[in-house]
């Protein structure tokens, strides 16, 4: 399309998604039947999904169009935001999606996809632009990648492109600094880094997003957003369940690669980071990784200081006893792979300098909860040294569940004496905007689709946060005889207590 | 008059559900109405019962009896549950009754009453100089003006009117932010050179707008079909030639360099599309192209046909949202800013050919 000035653009419509086929590779996975999906169909009832618009689920499995069209309506019907099903947006919604069967690797498959989705451009008008999710273990991205460039369904990145095609790819991303190299690379071969779209769900979170607004739409914080002020940081990601049926991919990954080198680092990096000079994707990017490069390295000699691993043993959840990670299905009686992580960071920048960053993330911990807590410095002991006053500010962004703010402020408590009590001020999404917060899926694909990268993580971001965890992630292949180090139910082994309270601070109770 | 109270919102009492839990105070803002014609109350009732269903807020409702033969000033403070589920949520509502001869008195009521610190926003449910002592009286403590009107009595005239608006605020035309859907629909339509060009080389416009037939009155909700049409005709530099009224149409020419263009807005009976709303456009130009964009079956889906005389389309659907019952509405009038076609479009309206009082 050639780009020319039309009168009738108005800033204030929304920008508008492009006309497009989306491929789903692993179609008959979960992701697509809980997440995607249903976050299509969503986006078909709020009118943001192009009217120029197709979907085609490529898996292995024999399947026909129409059993892949009923296996949705029902997988939208149990996991939709909206879960009670409009027949006539179905009808249309379901007109538009489509199933092909192949082997990832099969050539044959490939042409057949190739001829089938020019057919389907001559019917709903898609002008040829693509868009593929890869919703297959990462060891398959290279070869798809590889099979959609050798059969041209991939465009070449040029000035002169009137089409798009664009990959969307779901962590990890590797699984440690030379492995998500080498994925690069071979990413590399094929595409352009502007035609790929890493996913990191978290980051299509409604109170992710409004980190940047709530730091930089509001004068009070970025004031005092810096080592003056700020004692220290905390960020939480508290699972109440085990690995559960996920047991074998648990046992290759762990903690640390699966929540910690993305979701957490990503969160840091939004708390931490510079203003960007705008809100261009690859400002806010600059800035992220600019912050995960000041990040002081953890030497491998000195993870023990700085990182703490744990593994659930049998418990208690909610009255009721449950096995320890080693009992759990598809896992080693004897592993080590570790369910929890505590780090302790410090960022080197002129902004931080000697404020540590406590990220803590677990399973089996006493309650699901994820939240970013700012601890600031305590006021001069000087007016209330005698009294209980030592309760220091805390700004608190929960992520989820009941995604909202508080902020705790010290009070008198009436009365004639002098009497000093913490108090929460609280602000809830859910009271005041509904509970109907869109998706984290919703957004992302809503974003991909008009080729808005903002959301998605850079190659930079990944391999820089790769190449921090290396050295503990070097170290924790080493056997260890103290696993499993902490009960289902608790908040984590004594050791993540104890690396907080050497320097006299506390996790904060969640 | 009756007391408006439960009868105007209908919502629940506050007070605690059967699984106990009490009901949140929450207001993102305070919302002021103010609604001189009885016959639109009920209609600005409606309008506030969605916006706050989706944006709890603090209500003031005001509502001036403009046939009344006697003095009264009545005011009731009660709160409400707006939104039921597992997190309820309730406001504050104050209501005023008043005759049109005490409206210099409703600032000292509802001045204490307004939430500090939060945006106030002023909603007339008719053009904002009917009620100018109780709009200027307001104005320095309200951050934006939205208005809804039934139908332009003289449209010139409201075009002369906004045009004298105070410029430091922000005044939201309810009936422009309606057409949004369809405005949205033009853009995902006439999306390249070649499609805009068959826009503006249009020589005919047919608008249907939804309009249920009256015993009672022969008045036409077309405000939303003209602001569109004049929308077009901005966007493309078109000059107004003539408007004319001739039984239920409205026929509007304009001129372009070459070419004039008829426009003609008509009403049609929908059992699914609110009053007032744009039902179909259709545009006919040079080469027998043909445009049809229409609601089919609800007012979440734009049908569009294309055709010329070379090639017919395959038709197709667009997906414009619920904009009358989803939160893009409220979004739209409370925090969207004001769009830069509006004024333009106001502009043409000021053209003499628009100056003429209406039956």
């Amino acid at each position: 399309m050639d780009i020319f000035e039309n009168p009738l653009e108005d800033s204030t419509i929304t920008q508008l998604t492009e006309p497009c086929i989306l491929v789903i590779f692993g179609a008959t996975g979960d992701l697509t039947a809980r997440r995607l999906v249903p976050s299509l169909y969503t986006l078909a009832y709020e009118g943001l999904l192009p009217s120029q618009f197709a979907c085609v689920g490529f898996a292995r499995r024999e399947k026909t169009h129409e059993q892949f069209r009923e296996e949705m309506v029902k997988a939208i019907s149990e996991h939709a935001r909206n879960k009670e099903i409009d027949q006539g947006i179905w009808q249309s919604f379901s007109e538009q999606l489509f199933y092909h069967r192949s082997e990832f690797e099969d050539d044959d498959g490939y042409l057949r996809l190739q001829k089938f989705l020019t057919e389907l451009d001559g019917r709903f008008g898609t002008k040829g632009n693509r868009i593929y999710y890869l919703s297959t273990p990462p060891s398959h991205f290279a070869r798809i990648v590889h099979k959609l460039d050798q059969h041209q369904l991939i465009y070449p990145m040029n000035s002169h492109s009137t089409k798009f095609s664009r990959v969307v790819i779901e962590k990890p991303f590797g699984h440690d600094y030379t492995s998500a190299l080498e994925l690069q690379e071979q990413m590399n071969l094929a595409l352009d880094e502007k035609q790929i779209f890493r996913i990191d769900h978290w980051l299509g979170k409604e109170t992710v997003q409004n980190l940047l607004v709530l730091r930089f739409a509001n004068s009070i914080f970025e004031a005092l957003w810096n080592n003056q002020h700020i004692d220290h940081v905390q960020i939480t990601v508290s699972e109440e369940e085990g690995v559960g049926t996920r047991g074998k991919h648990f046992e290759e990954a762990g903690t640390l690669r699966d929540i910690l080198q993305n979701h957490m680092m990503q969160l840091l990096s939004l708390v931490a980071m510079e203003p960007p000079i705008n809100l261009n994707a690859d400002s806010i990017r600059d800035e992220k990784v600019k912050v995960l490069s000041s990040i002081r390295p953890i030497p491998q000699d000195q993870v023990d200081n700085f990182a703490v691993r744990g593994q659930y043993g049998p418990g208690f959840m909610h009255g009721k006893s449950v096995p320890g990670y080693r009992e759990e299905a598809n896992v080693s009686p004897t592993s080590n792979v570790e369910t929890f992580v505590a780090l302790e960071l410090f960022i080197d920048n002129w902004r931080w300098a000697g404020v540590p960053f406590f990220l803590r993330t677990g399973r089996r911990l006493p309650k699901r909860a994820t939240e970013i807590a700012i601890f600031f410095k305590e006021p001069p002991r000087v007016l209330f040294n005698t009294m209980n006053a030592h309760s220091q500010n805390a700004l608190v962004i929960r992520i989820q569940p009941d995604e909202g703010l508080s902020l705790k402020i010290s009070s008198k408590i009436p009365g004639s004496g002098l009497l000093i009590q913490p108090v929460k001020l609280d602000f809830k999404y859910s009271s005041h905007f509904g509970t109907a917060s869109p998706e984290a899926y919703e957004r992302l694909l809503c974003d991909a689709m008009i080729g808005d990268s903002t959301l998605f993580t850079r190659q930079d971001e990944v391999l820089i946060a790769w190449k921090l965890l290396d050295p503990i992630l070097k170290q924790w292949k080493k056997p260890t005889a103290q696993l499993p180090n902490y009960l289902s139910g608790s908040w984590g082994p004594k050791e993540a207590t104890a690396m907080i309270e050497k320097e006299g601070r506390k996790w904060r109770l969640l | 008059m009756q007391l408006i109270d439960d009868e105007l919102f209908g919502f629940c009492p506050t007070e605690t559900t059967p699984e106990g839990i009490t009901p949140k105070k929450a207001s993102l803002f305070t919302l002021i109405v103010a609604v001189k014609d009885m016959a639109r109350r009920m209609h600005c009732q409606r309008l506030v019962h969605r916006i706050v269903e989706k944006l709890p807020c603090k209500i003031i409702f005001i509502a001036i009896d403009s046939e009344a033969k006697e003095e009264f000033l009545r005011q009731n403070t009660f709160s409400r549950t707006l939104r039921s589920g597992p997190q309820p949520v309730c406001c504050d509502i104050m209501t005023i009754q008043t005759s049109p001869n005490l409206t210099h008195q409703i600032p000292f009521l509802i001045l204490p009453e307004i939430i500090p610190d939060l945006p106030v926003f002023l909603l007339i449910g008719h053009e904002p100089w009917e009620i100018a002592p109780l709009v200027n009286e307001l104005l320095p403590y309200v951050d934006r003006i939205i208005f809804d009107v039934q139908r332009f009595s003289n449209i010139g005239h409201f075009a002369d009117q906004h045009k004298q608006l105070p410029q430091k605020h922000t005044f939201i035309d309810l009936n422009w932010a309606r057409t949004k859907p369809w405005r949205e629909g033009f853009l995902r339509v006439f999306n390249t050179q070649d499609r805009l060009h068959q826009l503006f080389t249009s020589h005919t416009i047919n608008i249907r707008f939804s309009q249920r037939p009256s015993l009672t009155t022969n008045l036409f909700y077309d405000s939303q079909a003209l602001l569109f049409q004049a929308w077009i005709a901005s966007r493309f530099n078109w000059q107004p030639v003539e408007f004319k009224e001739e039984a239920d149409h409205i026929h509007i020419r304009y001129r372009s360099n070459d070419h004039q263009i008829t426009v003609t807005l008509s009403p049609a009976d929908s059992a699914f599309i609110e009053e007032g709303n744009i039902i179909s456009v259709e545009c006919r130009g040079e080469n027998e192209t043909h445009f049809l964009l229409s609601y089919e079956t609800d007012d979440r889906h734009i049908a569009v046909h294309a055709s010329s005389k070379d090639q017919c389309e395959m038709p197709y659907t667009l997906f414009v949202g619920s904009f009358q019952r989803g939160r893009a509405l409220p979004n739209e009038i409370f925090q969207q800013t004001a769009s830069a076609h509006y004024l333009p479009l106001v502009e043409l309206l000021t053209h003499e050919m628009w100056q003429k009082n209406r039956s």
